[in-house]
C-alpha cells in the first residue's frame, strides 16, 4: 500500500519522531509504515489522516 | 492501553524479576514442598500478567512484528529443534538426557514427571531460540 506520509510530513516540517509522538507509536513503526514495510490498521490510518488534517484517501492509496 | 516504551521495559523487567526471584527462593530458601506448586501457580499468573502488560505496551506495528517472529520462530523450532529430537533421539537415550537435567533426583529418573519436564524445557528452549533467530533475520532484512 502506497502512502504520502513522507510528503505530508515534509510539508509541515515535522520529523519522524514528532509525528510518531503525535500518533503515540514508536518512531521505528512510523518509519516502517512510511516505507511501506508495514500496513497500519484502519484506526491508525484514520488517526494519521486526522493528525495531518486530510481525508484518509489523501494519505493512502 | 496505548504505546509506552517505559511501561514496556518496566513490565519486561518485572517478568524477569518475578521468575528469577522465585527460582532463587525455591533453590536457596527451600520452602515447604506443599506450598511450592500453589506458589508456582501464583508466580506464573503474575509473570503472565506482566508479560500481557508488556505486550500491550507496544504499538500495533511492533505487536505485528512480535507475532510474526513468534510464528516463524515456532516453525523454525519445529523443523530444526523439536522434530529432529523426536525423530532421531531414541527412547533409550532419554534417561541419559533426563539425568543431565540440573537437580534431577536419581530416584526420580524414571518418573513420568521428569520426561514431561524435559519435553516442556526442549519445546520452550527451541521456541525461544527460533523467536530470536527470526527477529535477527527480520532486523537484518529491514
Amino acid at each position: 500500500m502506497k502512502n504520502r506520509i513522507k510528503v505530508l510530513r515534509a510539508e509541515r516540517d515535522w520529523s519522524q519522531a514528532e509525528l510518531a509522538e503525535k500518533l503515540n507509536i514508536a518512531r521505528q513503526s512510523l518509519n516502517a509504515i512510511e516505507n511501506g514495510k508495514a500496513d497500519p490498521s484502519l484506526p491508525l490510518g484514520m488517526r494519521i489522516a486526522k493528525v495531518f488534517g486530510v481525508q484518509v484517501e489523501e494519505v493512502f492509496s | 492501553m496505548g504505546y509506552s516504551r517505559k511501561r514496556y521495559w518496566l513490565s519486561g523487567a518485572a517478568v524477569l524479576a518475578v521468575l528469577t526471584s522465585w527460582i532463587a527462593f525455591v533453590h536457596l530458601g527451600r520452602p515447604p514442598q506443599a506450598i511450592v506448586p500453589w506458589m508456582s501457580l501464583v508466580v506464573v499468573l503474575l509473570a503472565a500478567g506482566f508479560a500481557f502488560l508488556a505486550f500491550f505496551s507496544r504499538d500495533e506495528i511492533q505487536r505485528q512484528n512480535r507475532m510474526r517472529a513468534w510464528y516463524y520462530g515456532g516453525t523454525l523450532a519445529i523443523f530444526f529443534g523439536v522434530a529432529p529430537i523426536v525423530l532421531l533421539v531414541s527412547n533409550a537415550n532419554l534417561e541419559a538426557i533426563v539425568a543431565a537435567l540440573p537437580h534431577a533426583p536419581s530416584a526420580a529418573l524414571h518418573a513420568p514427571k521428569m520426561f514431561f519436564i524435559l519435553g516442556v524445557v526442549v519445546t520452550l528452549l527451541f521456541q525461544s531460540l527460533g523467536n530470536y533467530v527470526a527477529r535477527i533475520v527480520m532486523r537484518l532484512r529491514s
